[in-house]
């Protein structure tokens, strides 16, 4: 699905992540990479994965769409580094011509060093034309002219089906002059905004982006 | 004769029980025992002064000079902490009357550390505990050394706990203390359920066959059912018991204090609001009381019970237990009791002198539920009692213990192994299975991985020991089985508390909107990290917050006395029907004309078209959770005939499935349709079973560890390790699908969830029914109030009040 904010055209794509086309960008938000080994590091027995499908998810995107720059909304890396990491370097190692860029988020607490070595930028904020800004959450104080595409939230929608099923799928969400990614990882979880008037939720099921609105 | 007791009974100008002398007798002989005694008859001194006689005879005279320095003697565990430290009132009551050196000491989550640290360089001579504190202690170091001299362990309430993952931690404690001393002495104290010798034979293990002592005193219990003026033909649920408030003023005044027990929190803020709008004069001398709120607010209320400043408590289950308040002499209980041992131990809280009357009075809040009122008399009569089905296999509080023991002293797996498989919990595990959980602790689970961080549990020495402190720090605040709702605490600007509302509720309500709660009504400032801000509000409405998995299902032998009381409506004589069936006749008999009334060998399914759908309403009377499952296998069964979507709603009576086009019933046969054959795959198919495991897994995430809720009132620290369990379940699902913490979710499911040995005796009994078919154009007064319940639901956000009225009026000009 594409949508098209300020003449920008946006991809939606079922991946949880979009493609600014006429910018080339691709953009993921909160990976959280690392997460279950975090915790498993921390004593508590998430079950221990090896390979990391949201990095071969993330490379096979790289392969369709071509960009020109990945930016990653922040929470990229869940917590402190673990081995997690080496397959991340493994992957973004596969694409020198491309530039990748991180917004910093609040779960980012590894030093730049890190980053630097890596050759990812580290920025507070992204600004395109337009005021389209780009990054990790909401500023304190808002532009009021501004378009912020952000991550932080891992927005979810909940369908109710009858006799009491219900679903819970995570989206985009659109509302006023805020745009939210999905969460990109796999292990994090959902927050369920509330409907507002004008709020658009953008719906994966499947392989498709779904649209609904109020 | 017990010389103590003999002397302190003789102070106290009492002659004792029967029951009381038989459970010295039997502790004098070193006997273990379960004592099923109600309470209020002095079952606290039937087994304490065994304990007491125990320490003068055989400890006290070989204690030597240089070894004065006191060893616990006697754990009394109870599930609640009011309970304990009634006991430690009476208890200490006693050494001060007979001026013995016996010490007392009382150890629950609110005792201070200063005095824990005292309790462990000090020990008295009896500490009373719960469940939860007993484990940490075993997550102590030194814990081997200072129960090395316990003689005695008491477990109060056991009925309450055995039905109760706190039960199984029970056990587990159990099976080390007797392994530290295999002559322990162990008594139970149970209110009388179903299965009392498996009680026993569970506190006490199978190699200690020990004695039951009954007390058989003659308590008589008065039923009454509360009958509305007039009958609505058309009833619906919750929608009549409101309007009986009027009737239950005069019991009010007429009593000296009185109980009013509602099924739901919810139901309980209502009723207070409700009480003190039709009767201002009662503020002051009413009080509200629920689980839900500060334990201050609760002390206060239980203190003022005592003293008989109050006139009425409106409270739910956290009234049930223990305590005893003499002042009360009138109990009400609100709706369905929805068992008969509930029943009786609410009943049993007014009139506690022996050969009294206990008056009960059953407030029904919808016509169909009046029927209840008769059942209940039946089943009192008939002492039908239920079991309290005791956890197996519980692996989440296996993996917590196993923590525990590695968090103090560390464990060698042989000999916890052999300790553990004694237990009724997991005397069916092998093994293998054992050996999964200490793989969970020990590697993370079965990781193929060679370089893993996992790290929690090592081995050193040949022993299973935890070394880091903040993991060792983690576990001990996570100990326990109950697992909570992330709650949010409701506080007054000067920082007053007073309770916790579900974080879900807050999150619907804006600053400035007013809801109730603890019966006042409050306006909400603002919402500060788990903190919800008050002020007082005059504001008359407000919403109510109700909290989740309140609800309970009617149990099997309720079910069952209210099949019964249904033959009652066929009896030719009228003399020969209850009140609360004589009542009712006029509904029945308008169920008659506009449909069929079902003898007790028939099944009446109505299948009504209607301008909301296709309604198929069943009545196995077998209670909601039961008809839950029931109601998703029809379904599937229908919707193989024809591919359809039925929306459901159940209730303790019936099931409802609604469809917006024609349902398969004609092409279907019906004994098909309620067979008994392919029941358990038709299960399997037809309900979402890994919807509810997911939902099942939350406590077994919390419990196993799995879930870190964060320290208390630091909310930041742990951010990195968040995660809500419905994460861990999917990815269980996914890449781990034997992990043992999950099939004890689906396990759970089925046995707890889906009632799965009632369904299948449910459905064997239908089978053999004649099943009678009535196709309608209307609704009936079976089908009214599943009617109601679906169209709530579907239109929860409109005035369905009005609604449902405008309905009711058109069916009654039918």
């Amino acid at each position: 699905m594409t949508i098209s904010i300020r003449g920008t055209e946006i991809q939606l794509l079922s991946q949880k992540a979009i493609y600014l086309v006429q910018y080339k960008i691709l953009v993921i938000a909160d990976m959280h990479l690392g997460k279950l080994l975090h915790f498993r590091k921390k004593g508590i027995f998430a079950p221990s994965i090896s390979i990391n499908e949201d990095l071969e998810t993330m490379q096979s995107l790289i392969e369709e769409y071509k960009p020109d720059e990945v930016v990653f909304l922040g929470d990229l890396f869940h917590s402190e580094l673990n081995s997690d990491s080496d397959y991340f370097l493994k992957k973004i190692a596969l694409f020198p011509h491309i530039r990748f860029t991180l917004t910093k988020g609040n779960h980012d607490i590894i030093p730049e060093e890190f980053f630097n070595n890596a050759q990812i930028d580290i920025i507070q904020e992204r600004i395109l034309e337009d005021k389209i800004t780009l990054r990790h959450q909401l500023p304190v104080n808002l532009e009021p002219d501004s378009f912020y595409i952000i991550g932080h939230v891992h927005p979810g929608y909940v369908v109710q089906r009858k006799a009491r099923q219900t679903f819970r799928l995570p989206c985009f969400y659109q509302s006023g002059n805020v745009f939210i990614l999905p969460a990109f990882g796999r292990f994090t979880g959902l927050f369920i905004p509330e409907f507002s008037e004008e709020g658009i939720n953008y719906v994966i099921i499947n392989n498709e982006v779904i649209h609904i609105a109020k | 004769m017990n010389e103590l007791a003999e002397h302190w009974f003789k102070l106290q100008n009492w002659q004792p029980y029967a029951f009381q002398k038989d459970s010295w007798d039997q502790m004098a002989k070193g006997k273990s025992g379960l004592l099923n005694a109600p309470t209020g008859f002095g079952k606290t001194m039937a087994i304490w002064f065994g304990v007491l006689e125990h320490y003068y005879l055989k400890v006290e005279p070989k204690l030597t000079d240089n070894r004065k320095a006191k060893k616990l003697h006697c754990l009394w565990i109870t599930p609640l902490r009011a309970l304990s430290r009634e006991i430690h009132q009476a208890t200490n009551a006693v050494s001060d009357d007979l001026g013995i050196d016996y010490t007392i000491g009382l150890r629950t989550g609110d005792t201070l550390a200063t005095e824990r640290k005292k309790q462990k360089t000090k020990p008295p001579n009896a500490l009373i505990t719960t469940p939860e504190s007993v484990h940490i202690m075993l997550a102590t170091k030194g814990y081997s050394e200072y129960f090395a001299e316990l003689s005695v362990i008491v477990v109060d309430e056991w009925h309450e706990l055995m039905g109760s993952k706190r039960g199984v931690l029970i056990e587990l404690a159990l099976s080390r203390l007797k392994a530290l001393n295999p002559k322990l002495i162990i008594w139970g104290i149970s209110a009388t359920i179903g299965n009392l010798k498996q009680a026993k034979a569970i506190l006490l293990g199978t190699m200690n066959a020990g004695v039951l002592v009954r007390a058989e005193l003659d308590k008589k219990i008065d039923i009454h059912t509360i009958l509305p003026d007039s009958l609505e033909k058309f009833p619906w649920a919750g929608h009549m018991g409101l309007t009986l408030a009027e009737k239950v003023l005069p019991l009010i005044q007429q009593g000296s204090s009185t109980l009013l027990f509602t099924n739901t929190r919810a139901q309980a803020e209502i009723w207070y609001q409700r009480l003190l709008d039709i009767a201002p004069d009662l503020a002051g001398v009413m009080a509200l009381h629920h689980g839900s709120l500060s334990q201050d607010l609760r002390n206060w209320v239980e203190n003022a019970l005592h003293e008989g400043i109050l006139k009425i408590v409106v409270c739910t289950s956290s009234l049930d237990l223990g305590v005893d308040f003499r002042p009360v002499d009138t109990v009400i209980q609100v709706g369905s009791p929805k068992g008969i041992a509930r029943f009786l131990q609410r009943a049993g809280r007014s009139g506690h002198q022996p050969g009294a009357l206990s008056t009960i009075y059953f407030l029904p809040t919808h016509s169909l539920e009046i029927m209840e009122g008769a059942s209940l008399k039946y089943a009192v009569a008939k002492g039908m009692v239920e079991d309290r089905i005791p956890f197996i296999r519980s692996f989440d509080v296996l993996i917590q213990y196993l923590t525990t023991l590695a968090v103090s002293e560390g464990f060698d797996a042989d000999v916890i192994f052999k300790e553990v498989i004694k237990t009724h919990c997991f005397e069916s595990i092998n093994r293998q299975e054992f050996d999964d959980c200490l793989l969970l602790i020990y590697k993370g689970g079965k990781t193929l991985d060679a370089y893993d961080e996992f790290h929690k549990v090592k081995i050193i020495d040949g022993l299973y020991k935890v070394t880091d402190k903040k993991i060792a720090l983690r576990h001990v605040m996570s100990i326990g089985t109950i697992v909570n709702d992330a709650m949010m605490q409701v506080k007054f600007l000067n920082g007053k508390y007073l309770g916790s509302i579900e974080e879900w509720f807050i999150s619907r309500l804006k600053p400035g909107d007013t809801f109730w709660f603890s019966g006042r009504s409050l306006e909400l400032i603002m919402v500060k990290y788990m903190q919800v801000i008050v002020r007082s509000s005059n504001k008359k409405r407000g919403r109510i917050p109700s909290w989740m998995g309140g609800r309970l299902p009617i149990s099997a032998n309720l079910g069952a006395a209210i099949r019964h009381t249904f033959k009652e409506i066929h009896y030719k004589s009228v003399e020969s029907k209850t009140p609360e069936v004589k009542f009712l006749m006029p509904l029945f008999k308008e169920q008659s004309r506009l449909s069929y009334l079902p003898k007790e060998n028939e099944l009446l399914i109505e299948y009504v078209h209607t301008k909301y759908g296709y309604h198929l309403f069943v009545y196995p009377f077998e209670g909601k959770l039961v008809h839950e499952g029931m109601a998703a296998v029809l379904a599937y069964r229908l919707s193989k005939i024809k591919k359809s979507t039925f929306s459901i709603a159940t209730n303790e009576y019936g099931i409802e499935l609604l469809s917006d086009e024609k349902i398969a019933v004609a092409e279907m046969s019906l004994e098909d349709l309620f067979s008994t054959k392919e029941l358990y795959r038709d299960i399997q198919e037809g309900i979402n079973t890994m919807e509810m495991a997911r939902r099942q897994f939350r406590e077994i995430a919390g419990i196993s560890g799995l879930v870190f809720k964060g320290y208390p009132g630091k909310q930041i620290k742990t951010k990195h390790l968040q995660a809500n369990s419905g994460l861990f379940f999917s990815v269980f699902e996914d890449y781990d699908r034997d992990n043992l913490l999950l099939r004890q979710a689906y396990d759970e499911v089925f046995i707890f969830q889906l009632e799965i040995v009632r369904m299948n005796a449910a459905f064997q009994r239908i089978e053999a029914h004649k099943k009678v078919l009535q196709t309608l154009q209307h609704l009936t007064p079976f089908s009214f109030p599943l009617f109601t319940e679906s169209f709530r639901e579907k239109y929860s956000n409109e005035d369905w009040l009005s609604r449902i009225e405008k309905i009711k009026q058109q069916l009654e000009e039918l």
